[in-house]
């Protein structure tokens, strides 16, 4: 048959096989990684099911957290891990905790650490919720989700249901904030789908419905029921109350959660909630104060893609990339599809530009999951990285335009509304690690050696995580560590102005992003050539609003929010290396 | 005559004369008979070859050669039970002969009878295989059958063994047409370009080609090849809508909207192309023309799945909150009601639902 016209401008099929996709080299670039994960002693190894895939719980992967759960000031890890459908014999896979000795080396902490539970994890969000000055870990799962308070010393209990957050519906990435500026940090779970084996008929069931692209493939999650993702207030006790209903954030009608950030994209001092929705339009939950919110993403230009289709968002990213003092917003989405980066306006709309900037032929063969924008060189400017992989082992046997295993993706900045992929170089130790095709899920972001620059820590279901350290060569930059008083300890919903080299700089403490995982908490900003740092200004969640500076380049400063010391100026120091 | 007929008479001309254990008098009489047969056949008269084959059979009833030509003779024209009944004999006679059975094959086939014509091609197959009509006709059966993958072997085996066969090229695209259907679409594009190697005007191969590129996410081969299809056959609408949309991905806008309008030209009711150049004028940042195109495919079809978020989208931007929100019930209801045909249709069909 001649393809013909199409009868929907939906896009064709896709790009050359994933790892082969984009068209121009750019071997100009100053980024590059290497593989570290085996090097820095990360040993884990996740189970996410049957490696063929029979249903979707066994295609969503797991996710990890950068959070310094001993307060030695670096990065340390944790990592998510499912399960089987089958008995699991012997073998209970548990998450997994490392320790990080400050050069990026990890020792794995997990036995004893009250974490080694086992069940069908999923997302991991870390905050301090208790407000005790340590981070804590929510976990989703496919059953209770967990909630692991930090009790010190390397000991985590689990207090999910004390706490009142053992949603037992299969839960994807979650966010800690603070909704309601109230000082307690308040929780958002996206859910997936309602799933039960059972009830689902496994791939190759001769009575399965379930194809993609003519081949048979494990069902959903269209077809299976939605689920609806839920807000808990946190009432300052230690535990935290279902307010969903109360708060305008229950959906009639399907929808199947993936990937969740808060951001303030109206600039009113509150984060609304950005749910990527897989397969079904996404939801924009503008924060309407008083601890509402009302869904504008149809109005807004976020449900549908540019010309009104659902797409299958997974993964969630928002920062500043057009560096006009707005958020945009990047998802992730299925293969066939492109990744949708949409420009905040300014007037409340979010304009994709996917296939104006030239992003949409690049991501059209990959399946994204993970995403961030970032600035991977220090050269001022966000670039952008997704962590991608196929749901379906059976696109490997089929030659139809993408592959189960993709590589990672880099997007450089190249000037204004430009982007060039960072293409893989083989012959370079320092570039091949973005040539290594993977099915990898989750993707968290940090600096995990203490150099500065920002990392990459992405899970790959059924394998090993992927440390890939930064070994750019990269300009000045700054890291800004929040401690909050008044607001929330995090610092979630901090906005952070940097003003270097006639340069202003501006970033937001968010809660959630990427897919399933968690992030350096500190916000990081790439400088470029500036050689110092005239003022830094924050405005915190509670209003208050304080400004530092000058400050050296080339380290991480800690902000304290002045609170009963109000009046007291803040503090700039350094952190250890 | 017609081209069946000959196409099948024309193996046995060449078929060597075996003598049959009579006597003397009565082998050169049917000889005789033979001879005369063959030479009537050569002109065409096919009834007194026919009857001549009788004679000769008469004298000589275990007469392989006899048997085998009278059966094409009967097959030819379409006297399937008689030529069955011969070319059946034939195999008795030669067992290890291929042509009897392929022959038999071809008359089952007519007959219909399909798992006899199989078992019969096979032994053919079996006992030469490097027969490639056999292979062909086998092809044929299976494609028939629907066995796409056994269809495809004895496709490609026939091109091997006869590259140069008139049937050549429809081998291959046949064999193309199916590995496209099943996702091999590598393996197609290798058929289609040979076809165009051999056959370059032929354009049903090069739009095959064209559209597998666009597919596979060639697009930099792709968009020379649409434009190859439109060079010479340039009323082919469709290639100027996967032109337009392809030109889009480059990121190069105005060669998309020209695609789009020469495809409204030739097809002026094709309100895809009036609506992704609507997207393509809104993306320029010319909402007036965007609007415009949008209304038009709104008129033209009011339940269109995509046109009322479009339309909902420019009035949002210009403020005309109202109006954008029943533009975008608009695209709700439709969309939930795409969605409730989908599910009753297939209540897990993964490919309705990603993009």
């Amino acid at each position: 048959m001649p393809p013909g016209p199409r009868r929907r401008p939906r896009l064709p099929a896709v790009l050359a096989a994933a790892g082969l996709a984009a068209a121009s080299s750019e071997s100009g670039s100053a980024i590059r990684f290497r593989d570290a994960a085996e090097s820095a002693g990360i040993t884990f190894t996740s189970t996410n099911g049957n490696p063929e895939r029979n249903f979707i719980v066994e295609t969503i992967g797991s996710g990890a957290a950068f959070l310094d759960f001993d307060l030695d000031g670096d990065l340390d890890l944790y990592l998510a891990n499912g399960a089987t459908l089958e008995p699991p014999g012997a073998r209970r896979p548990t998450g997994a905790l490392y320790r990080n000795d400050g050069r990026g080396r990890f020792e794995d902490v997990t036995a004893g650490s009250g974490l080694e539970i086992p069940f069908w994890g999923f997302g991991a969000a870390a905050g301090d919720y208790d407000a005790d000055g340590d981070p804590d870990l929510y976990v989703t799962a496919w059953g209770p989700n967990r909630l692991f308070r930090n009790e010190g010393k390397g000991r985590f209990h689990e207090v999910g249901a004390a706490a009142g957050v053992d949603d037992p519906r299969f839960g994807a990435s979650a966010a800690f904030f603070d909704y309601d500026n109230d000082g307690a940090l308040d929780l958002f779970a996206a859910n997936y789908v309602t799933f039960d084996p059972a009830r689902v008929p496994a791939k190759g069931d001769p009575n399965s419905p379930c194809t993609f692209r003519g081949l048979s493939v494990m069902c959903g999650p269209h077809g299976l029921p939605g689920s609806v993702s839920v807000l808990y207030r946190n009432n300052g006790d230690g535990t935290f109350s279902d307010v969903t209903r109360d708060a305008g954030l229950f959906t009639e009608g399907t929808y199947y959660g993936l990937g969740v950030v808060t951001v303030d994209l109206e600039k009113d001092g509150l984060q609304e909630i950005l749910v990527a929705n897989d397969s079904t339009p996404n939801h924009l939950y503008r924060n309407l104060g008083g601890g509402r919110f009302e869904d504008t993403a149809v109005m807004s230009g976020f449900a549908y893609s540019n010309d009104g289709r659902e797409q299958a968002g997974m993964g969630i990213a928002a920062s500043d990339i057009e560096g006009d003092g707005d958020v945009d917003v990047l998802i992730t989405n299925f293969s066939h599809d492109y990744t949708t980066l949409r420009l905040n306006d300014g007037n409340g709309f979010l304009e994709d530009v996917s296939m104006r900037i030239g992003l949409a032929e690049k991501t059209l063969a990959t399946l994204g999951w993970g995403t961030a924008m970032l600035d991977l060189d220090h050269d001022g400017d966000l670039d952008m990285v997704i962590a991608n992989g196929h749901v379906y082992p059976e696109v490997e046997e089929a030659d139809i335009g993408t592959t189960y295993r993709q590589r990672i993706q880099i997007f450089e900045s190249a000037g204004p509304l430009a982007l060039k992929e960072v293409l893989p170089r083989p012959d370079d130790p320092a570039g091949g690690a973005l040539e290594r095709a993977e099915a990898h899920r989750s993707l968290a972001v940090g600096d995990v050696d203490g150099d500065g620059d920002l990392d990459l820590l992405a899970t790959v279901l059924d394998g090993k995580p992927r440390l890939l350290l930064n070994e750019s060569d990269t300009g000045a930059w700054l890291g800004v560590r929040l401690a909050g008083r008044r607001s929330n300890r995090d610092g979630v919903g901090a906005k952070v102005t940097v003003e270097a080299g006639g340069r202003r700089w501006s970033a937001e403490r968010q809660g959630g992003g990427s897919f399933l995982s968690a992030s350096d908490p500190r916000l990081h900003f790439g400088l470029g050539s500036a050689a110092r740092v005239d003022a830094v200004t924050v405005t915190w969640p509670s209003g208050l609003t304080q400004r530092v500076g000058p400050v050296e380049t080339g380290l991480y400063v800690t902000l304290v929010e002045p609170g009963q010391e109000a009046g007291k100026p803040a503090s700039g120091k350094s952190l250890p290396p | 005559m017609g081209r069946l007929g000959l196409r099948l008479l024309a193996p046995l001309l060449t078929l060597p004369l075996l003598l049959g254990a009579q006597t003397e008098d009565a082998a050169r009489h049917a000889s005789m008979e033979l001879d005369q047969a063959r030479s009537l056949l050569q002109q065409g008269r096919l009834e007194a070859a026919a009857a001549a084959y009788r004679r000769h059979l008469a004298l000589d009833p275990a007469s392989y050669e006899g048997r085998l030509e009278l059966g094409q003779i009967l097959l030819s024209q379409h006297r399937l039970d008689e030529a069955a009944s011969h070319l059946a004999r034939a195999a008795e006679l030669r067992p290890d002969a291929a042509p009897p059975y392929a022959r038999l094959a071809q008359v089952l086939l007519l007959q219909e009878r399909i798992e006899e014509a199989e078992r019969s091609l096979l032994r053919a197959r079996d006992l030469d295989p490097a027969d490639p009509s056999v292979r062909y006709n086998l092809a044929k059966l299976y494609e028939n059958l629907g066995r796409e993958g056994e269809a495809i072997a004895e496709f490609e085996r026939f091109i091997e063994l006869a590259p140069d066969d008139p049937r050549s090229n429809n081998a291959r695209a046949r064999a193309g047409l199916h590995h496209e259907a099943n996702n091999r679409l590598d393996e197609a594009l290798r058929h289609f370009r040979d076809i165009l190697a051999r056959e370059p005007d032929r354009t049903s191969a090069l739009h095959q080609t064209a559209g597998i590129l666009y597919r596979r996410g060639r697009y930099d081969e792709a968009i020379p090849a649409y434009q190859e299809l439109l060079r010479r056959d340039p009323g082919q609408w469709g290639a100027h809508v996967n032109l337009g949309f392809l030109m889009n991905v480059k990121g190069r806008a105005l060669e998309a909207m020209a695609h789009y309008q020469r495809a409204l030209e030739l097809n002026p009711s094709h309100t895809e192309s009036r609506f992704s150049l609507g997207q393509i004028q809104a993306d320029q940042g010319r909402p007036d023309e965007a609007l415009a195109s949008f209304l038009k495919v709104a008129e033209a079809e009011p339940e269109h799945p995509f046109v009322h978020y479009a339309i909902g989208k420019i009035l949002a931007k210009r403020g005309e909150r109202d109006a954008a929100q029943k533009e975008f019930e608009t695209h709700r209801r439709i969309q939930a009601e795409a969605r409730k045909s989908q599910r009753t249709a297939s209540t897990m069909q993964d490919d309705a639902a990603r993009p």
